[in-house]
Formats: structure tokens, C-alpha cells, sequence
């Protein structure tokens, strides 16, 4: 199983549970595959493990959607944790409706949902024959990447609740949160810069062919009425490249200018106009046929460089807050009867209603007796922890277990997480993070080719005007940095490609600088260099035998309890079989027979041992699960955080060459297992959220560049006080606060060597723009001493711009290599 | 001489041709989802699979490593 996929859905669960129910494959859900008992719901010869997937099933079957189930075995979503426990109503809203809406004529329909449950074709298909299920949906469309589902529909047929509902009963209920009503991302930008580009590389193909008569003819056998109409047809050609795709190099440089400051496009828009204005002047004194190839051309290759820098990971978020996980409705109570309100409504003194998976949107007091809270999401604490009746639960908890009640305390956007992230310094903007090279280039090149240009200018003038003038402008365009461009978003850009594979995914490509020029790196410790779990757990307690094992396996299969999983991982090789009569005990522990033994696996109170023992205590950090077989304690799990494997070894390399700090939110009880790593000053405990990111503040102000790197919304302000904030995640695709940066937890030991990569990028940058000055001193030496043929400019600026693509792809993945990321 | 007006009249007119196909194409969205279309194709429109399960086992790994 891989962490890519949400825990939301019950896919992880029902991975494993295929795997270990292979004694008996007859006995699984035809839908799901979640194991089944002879008691569960039957359909002519097939089993159900709950009425939800025979609805399903049938469903389906009836609508002839049967070949469902023979594109993947069982694909579909287990619906026994969520069968009819969502509710709706708040989708009749017309406010809400509206606001959900892209698109609505009181006749046609179109809304765009998120839906984290497509993980395979099946889902695709399944959900884009929607309207076979439901004539009133005209199209449905899923983006599989971004598990996004775009549905028109016919609204005077069909509600969005009842819509929404479908998709729920089906097992993809979809995400619907406080930042679905938001505005989505315009898609025009990325349309705008595809067609610039495509314009232009059409342009560059047809000029270039109608070029070659002229560039080959050395004995003047082509007419000159051809070399007229060539240039005239070059000229309508290269018109909408100068107009359209260039135009916003022309806005980047008016920009800066207008702000003194000097941007790259700077030079390059002067270049551009240089070699349009030229060739006009040829093509109408009919004198040449210009340079409209190396025009389209440069700005064909200029664009490809521009889509290369912007290319990002279109799954991943970085502009995470909390409002991509608060739910957008809660459930009232009031007395006997419940009602949904808006989340950001509810107010003090309110009660709500909580289920499981839920998250508790206020801080709020628990009126249940008790509950089980995953501040997971807060802290990247994995592990749930338990509040009795009257304890303060703090927004952002997920209710794991029962349904609770709650009484909110405090508004929803006084609770201490929100006013936190809506407290000016977390809102800080993000400093733009264009590469700080690039822009210091840019500053003194400019000023040296306009230098250059005069000198030429001033040079020829005796020769007379006209001469100055294209020879000046043969300075200007030749020494457009086309190459110099492109250095940066190909070295960047292969960089960020192979981090991406590594799975360190980047913001952008700025950040790869800031990576280079870090002199300090800020660990949080729970979640980033601990984690809860994976590996962590072992049993305590004389060796199981393979009977032993075989129980205690088939029970915890039937858990989707972390603990349960982590066990089930632990007894990989042993086997398992569908246990009799299980209750499952939310928050407590698991009860069941196997092979007529009584397993209990469960918490200490819920098993009854008698504490005071020295080997009993609770651990120290994570969970415990005792074991019994009918009724005799056997022993214990004990659920470790674990210092990640191999990240000592980077943390030992890291600190040769930066000064490390350790920030954590807990108690300094594990602190001696870091000393090794840190020195004994840079190990800091108890900080609050508050207090990470003054910390970062004054570490800042004192001239350090810093790396954070950190989990859940509390380090969310130390991540944005930061030159660089990595979120680190064990579920990448899913939690993360805002960040330049996603790094998968498990690899989190090859910090050294993205670092590396990332110095090394630099300075592969610095040779691609020392390769582009050598051509463009070549060009100038042409330019200057008035030998500048257009077929000469056709040739050196391609070619200049191809060794420097080719250059910084070919050297920074042998630079990956060098650094083991390869 | 004069038909190479007509030719390169001709091969313009083609050349736009495949312009505007290009436009439509990128006016239509065809280039901001190029994951899920791979991954349709291999279902036929009554939902049978080619060559049974494998098709499909293979795109189960696709969902861990697609985040482009």
C-alpha cells in the first residue's frame, strides 16, 4: 500500500484485506472485496458485505453498468463505514447551490467536485457513464489527476443534492469544503501562453521555409519580384508572433521599468523590437528579407522556456489553509432534532453533532462521555488521543469512533487555529521568489549592450546615418539573451523534474535557489523527523508462535484502526481467516472468535490489566494494544515514534555544512535522542505555533537564510516565516499546509543531496550563461564590424539557444547522478 | 513561375488549416488533462477491457505516481 492514497476512501483497508483473506476468496463482497460472513447479504450466488454494496451492485447490474466488475476485481468502495451516514439537505440552499455552481441557467447545470475516491479506470468509467444511471446528467467528465468530476446536468430534472447524492450512494461522496465556494484558478492563463507558443513555432516553420530560396540563392538566380513577395508574406506572418506571442515580454519589461527595476525581458523585449523594426525597414526599402525567421524563432524558443518555468505539479496544492479541510456544513442539535448550518454560522453555545471522520470546525467542549480525537491534522501526531466528557476539543480534531456531541465555546473564526492563520503574520505574502540570478544578470548585461550599441552607433555615424542605424541594431539583435533566457527554466526546470522523482516536489523554480543559499535548516520533530508508526510497532512479550500470529491477524484485518493496520503490516507472512462475531469497540479495541479462540485486541482499561507492573507503563509516546486469547493477557503492542531510518546519517552530513535546529511543539522527554545530531543549544521544546514563528522571525532578522521543515497547520507559520518551508508529509497527495515545497516523509534523508543538486544547479547555471556570452561575443563581432547577414542571425541564434538547452539538461542530471538521485 | 504563387498560396492555406486545428485543440482543453484520457481509451464504450485485467491492474499504479 502507498500513502498516495487517501485514507478517506476505504481503498488502504481493502488492499491488505484482499491480500490476507486468500484462504477463502469465495467469501468476499462482490462490489468491494471486503470479506464477508455466510450471515451477510446475499445476491443469487454472490455475497455482499453490507446492504450499501448490494445496492450498488444492483444498481449497477440493472443499468447494464455490470462490466463494472470486469475491469478490476471488486473495484468498488467499500460502503460500510459510510453507508447513508452523510446527509445533504444543506445542498438545498440556493445561496450554497449557487455558490457551488459554475454554471447555472435554471435549465442546464454544469459543478465541478472534488472526489479524493477515483484511484483506478474503473472509477473513470464508472462515473463518466453517469448518465446512464441518471438521464438528467448530460455529460460527466473526471480529471483523473486532480480527482475532479465535471457533471452537466439538467437542473429542472435533477438537484445538486440529489446529484451529489448519487455520486455518495455510489461510494464517491465528494469533498465538499470552505474553499469549494471559493473562485477556482482561471485556466485561460495557461490556454493564453499554448496558443502563443504554437503561434509562434507556426510562424518560425513557414518564414524559415520561405527564407531558404533566399539563403541558398548565392548567384542571384530568384527574382527579385520572389524576394518581395517572400518578404511580404514573411511580414503577415511574423505580425500576430510581434503582436500576440511577444506581448507579454513586452509587459514584464514595461513593468519593471516603470518600477526601475531591471528584468531580463528587459533586453529581450529590446531585442525583439530591434529585429521586427528592422525588418520592416528591409522588407519595405526592399533591401532584404529582414530577420522575421530569427524573430519567430526567439520567441518560439523563449516561450517553450517560459511553459518549462511555470510547469507544476497539478495534483499537489501549495496554497493549502485551513479552509481546504474545514467541512462547509455542521450539524445543530437543538433538543431532539438536528439541523444543518453553515459552518462558518455556528456560534457560541451552539451544539454540535460529530461523526467519524468528521472534523470539529470550533473549538468546542465535549458533552459526550468520551471520544477519540486525530489531531493528525493539526499536529501530524498520528496518533489519536482520547478526551472525556467536558474536555476542550480544539478545532481542527477529527472525531475517530462514535458520533459525539460538542458544545462550541468559541466562534469559528475566533478558534485558536483559525485566529492563528488569520492573524496578520500568517498572512504574510510570500516575497516573490524569481531567481535573484537571473535579475542581477539581466542588470548589468542590459546597461553593457545599450553601452555597446551607442559606442557602435557613434562609430558608423560618419559613414552616415543609415549605416549607424543597422549596425546599431544589428548590436541589439544580436545580442538579445535568447540563450541566457533559457538557461535558467532548463536547469531549474531538470532539477525540479528529478526532485519530483525523488519525491521532493517544488513550488517553483525559485526555490531551488533558495534551497542553494540556505545556511540553516529548522526541523520540527514530531511528523518530520519522527513518525508514529511506519515500522514502529512491536510486540512486547514472550515470541508469538505462527498460531498466535494467524489470530491475532485475521482479527486485526476486520480494524481500520492505524494500530490494527500496523500490526497487520508486522504479521506480513502469516495468514488469516474470517473471524466469528466481531464487535468492534470505536476507540477501545476489536473483540472476535478465530478458529474458536476469543481475541481481544485493545486498550489497556477497555482488556482490564492491572497497571503498577514496571514493563506495563505506558509508553512514552504512540499507543499500546493488548493482546488476550480467552480472556489471558498475552502481551502488548507498543507503537514507537521512530526517528525515520537513515535521516541520523543526513542529519550527521547536514551539519557539517549548516547549523541545524530542532523546534518541536512537545516535551523535551526524547531529547537525548537527538543530542547526537544537534547541539545541545539548538535543541528547543514546548514552542507554540506563536512562538516557531517568532523564533524564525529572529533568526531571520539576524541575516541566517533558513529551511523549515515541518507537518500539520502548527508549523504552518514557522513554514511561511521561512526562505524555504517544506511541508513533509507521508501522505503527499493529501495534507499539507502552504508551502514552497512537499517532501515525502520517507525521503527525507536525501536533504543532502537535493541541497547538493541544487548548489550544483547554480552553477550550471552560471556556465549556461557564460556559453550564451560566447555566442552572443561571436554575433557581436559581426554585429559591430556591419557583417550581420540575416541568414548568419538564422543560424547563431538557434543554434546558440539548442547548446544551452542541451547543456543545462545534460549537465544537471549528471549532476543528479553525482548525488545519488539518479 | 508564376504557379509558384499558387503553391505556396496552397501550402499556407494548409499550414492555417492545421493552425486552427491547433487552436481548437488547446481552446477545448485537450492539453490540461492528458493523464485521463490515456486511461479512458482503454475501456470501450460498453465498459469491456482488452485483454482482460491487465489493462487495468497497470492503472492502479498510475494513481501513486501521477501528480503532474
Amino acid at each position: 500500500m502507498n500513502r498516495f492514497e487517501d485514507a478517506e476512501g476505504g481503498e488502504t483497508l481493502e488492499g491488505t484485506t484482499i491480500a490476507g483473506v486468500e484462504a477463502s476468496p469465495e467469501l468476499s463482497c462482490a462490489h468491494c472485496g471486503d470479506p464477508c460472513r455466510e450471515s451477510d447479504p446475499k445476491l443469487g450466488e454472490k455475497y455482499f458485505c453490507c446492504h450499501g454494496c448490494l445496492t450498488v451492485y444492483r444498481m449497477l447490474t440493472e443499468h447494464k453498468l455490470g462490466n463494472y466488475y470486469q475491469l478490476n476485481a471488486q473495484p468498488g468502495l467499500s460502503l460500510r463505514q459510510h453507508s447513508g451516514s452523510e446527509k445533504f439537505e444543506f445542498l438545498d440552499d440556493p445561496e450554497t447551490a449557487r455558490r457551488l455552481l459554475d454554471f447555472s441557467d435554471g435549465k442546464l447545470a454544469r459543478v465541478q467536485l472534488y472526489v479524493p475516491q477515483v484511484y483506478c479506470s474503473s472509477c473513470i468509467w464508472l462515473l463518466e457513464n453517469l448518465y446512464r444511471l441518471q438521464p438528467a446528467v448530460l455529460e460527466s467528465k473526471v480529471d483523473f489527476v486532480k480527482k475532479e468530476i465535471a457533471i452537466s446536468f439538467r437542473e429542472d430534472k435533477l438537484t445538486l443534492r440529489e446529484l451529489v447524492e448519487l455520486l455518495a450512494s455510489l461510494g464517491y461522496t465528494p469533498s465538499l469544503t470552505l474553499d469549494t465556494t471559493e473562485k477556482k484558478p482561471d485556466r485561460r492563463i495557461g490556454r493564453r501562453l499554448l496558443l502563443q507558443t504554437g503561434l509562434a513555432g507556426f510562424a518560425f516553420a513557414n518564414i524559415m521555409l520561405l527564407s531558404f530560396p533566399d539563403y541558398l540563392d548565392t548567384v542571384g538566380a530568384i527574382g527579385s519580384e520572389f524576394t518581395r513577395f517572400f518578404g511580404v508574406v514573411s511580414l503577415v506572418l511574423a505580425t500576430p508572433v510581434f503582436l500576440y506571442s511577444a506581448a507579454d515580454f513586452f509587459k514584464t519589461a514595461w513593468g519593471s521599468l516603470r518600477r526601475r527595476q531591471m528584468h531580463l525581458d528587459v533586453p529581450i523585449s529590446l531585442g525583439i523590437i530591434a529585429l521586427f523594426a528592422r525588418s520592416i525597414y528591409d522588407i519595405v526599402t526592399a533591401t532584404g528579407t529582414g530577420f522575421l525567421d530569427s524573430m519567430s524563432g526567439l520567441v518560439f524558443f523563449l516561450l517553450i522556456g517560459r511553459i518549462i518555468q511555470t510547469r507544476t505539479y497539478r495534483a499537489l496544492s501549495f496554497d493549502r489553509d485551513y479552509k481546504s479541510y474545514f467541512p462547509l456544513y455542521v450539524t445543530r442539535v437543538s433538543g431532539d432534532t438536528t439541523q444543518q448550518v453553515a459552518a462558518t454560522n455556528v456560534t457560541v453555545g451552539d451544539r454540535i453533532a460529530v461523526r467519524n471522520g468528521e472534523l470539529v470546525v470550533a473549538d468546542a467542549i465535549l458533552i459526550s462521555s468520551e471520544a477519540s480525537i486525530d489531531y493528525s491534522f493539526v499536529s501530524g501526531e498520528a496518533e489519536p488521543v482520547r478526551r472525556k466528557s467536558g474536555d476542550l476539543v480544539y478545532a481542527g480534531g477529527r472525531v475517530s469512533g462514535d458520533r459525539v456531541e460538542l458544545e462550541v465555546v468559541k466562534d469559528v473564526s475566533q478558534s485558536y487555529l483559525v485566529s492563528l492563520w488569520n492573524s496578520q503574520q500568517f498572512k504574510r505574502e510570500r516575497e516573490s521568489k524569481a531567481s535573484q540570478l537571473a535579475e542581477s544578470v539581466a542588470r548589468y548585461f542590459t546597461a553593457g549592450v545599450l553601452l555597446l550599441a551607442a559606442i557602435t552607433f557613434a562609430a558608423w555615424f560618419p559613414q552616415g546615418l543609415n549605416s549607424a542605424l543597422l549596425t546599431a541594431t544589428a548590436v541589439l539583435i544580436v545580442a538579445c539573451p535568447c540563450a541566457l533566457a533559457l538557461t535558467i527554466p532548463f536547469t531549474y526546470g531538470t532539477a525540479m523534474q528529478v526532485m519530483g522523482a525523488r519525491e521532493l516536489y517544488l513550488r517553483n523554480q525559485g526555490v531551488v535557489e533558495g534551497l542553494a543559499k540556505a545556511d540553516t535548516i529548522v526541523f520540527d520533530k514530531t511528523g518530520t523527523l519522527t513518525v508514529g508508526g511506519s515500522g514502529g510497532v512491536e510486540f512486547e512479550g514472550e515470541a508469538l508462535t505462527a498460531r498466535e500470529r494467524h489470530l491475532i491477524k485475521s482479527l486485526a484485518l476486520q480494524s481500520i484502526h492505524p494500530m490494527s493496520r500496523q500490526i497487520v503490516e508486522m504479521l506480513d507472512h502469516a495468514t488469516a481467516s474470517i473471524p466469528q462475531g466481531v464487535t468492534e469497540n470505536p476507540g477501545r479495541g476489536i473483540l472476535g472468535r478465530v478458529a474458536n479462540v476469543e481475541v481481544k485486541i485493545g486498550s489497556r482499561e477497555w482488556i482490564g490489566t492491572e497497571p503498577g507492573n514496571a514493563a506495563d507503563a505506558a509508553p512514552e509516546s504512540g499507543g499500546e494494544a493488548w493482546v488476550t486469547f480467552d480472556g489471558v493477557i498475552r502481551g502488548r503492542f507498543v507503537m514507537r515514534s521512530q526517528v525515520r531510518p537513515d535521516v541520523g546519517q543526513s542529519l550527521s552530513t547536514m551539519r557539517n555544512t549548516h547549523s541545524l535546529w530542532l523546534l518541536s511543539g512537545d516535551g523535551d522527554r526524547e531529547k537525548a535522542r537527538f543530542t547526537d545530531y544537534f547541539e545541545d543549544d539548538k535543541l528547543i521544546f514546548r514552542q507554540s505555533p506563536q512562538q516557531k514563528l517568532d523564533f524564525m522571525d529572529r533568526l531571520r532578522s539576524g541575516g541566517k537564510r533558513l529551511i523549515m521543515l515541518g507537518d500539520g497547520l502548527n508549523d504552518a507559520g514557522a513554514l511561511a516565516a521561512s526562505d524555504v518551508g517544506i511541508a513533509v508529509s507521508d501522505r503527499v497527495a493529501s495534507f499539507t499546509p502552504a508551502s514552497d515545497a512537499i517532501l515525502a516523509g520517507e525521503s527525507l534523508w536525501r536533504m543532502p543531496a537535493f541541497i547538493g543538486l541544487s548548489k550544483r544547479a547554480i552553477k550550471i547555471v552560471v556556465a549556461g550563461f557564460i556559453i550564451s556570452f560566447v555566442y552572443n561575443f561571436v554575433g557581436l563581432y559581426f554585429a559591430v564590424t556591419g557583417q550581420l547577414s540575416p541568414l548568419l542571425a538564422a543560424i547563431l541564434m538557434p543554434l546558440s539557444s539548442v547548446t544551452v538547452v542541451g547543456f543545462a539538461v545534460a549537465a544537471t542530471r549528471l549532476a543528479a547522478k553525482r548525488e545519488g538521485l539518479i | 513561375m508564376s504557379a509558384i504563387f499558387l503553391l505556396i498560396g496552397a501550402s499556407l492555406l494548409v499550414a492555417v488549416g492545421f493552425l486552427a486545428l491547433f487552436v481548437w485543440a488547446v481552446r477545448s482543453g485537450q492539453y490540461e488533462d492528458t493523464v485521463t484520457p490515456s486511461m479512458r481509451m482503454v475501456v470501450d464504450d460498453d465498459g469491456a477491457v482488452p485483454g482482460g485485467q491487465h489493462g487495468a491492474s497497470v492503472q492502479r499504479k498510475d494513481s501513486s505516481n501521477n501528480l503532474e
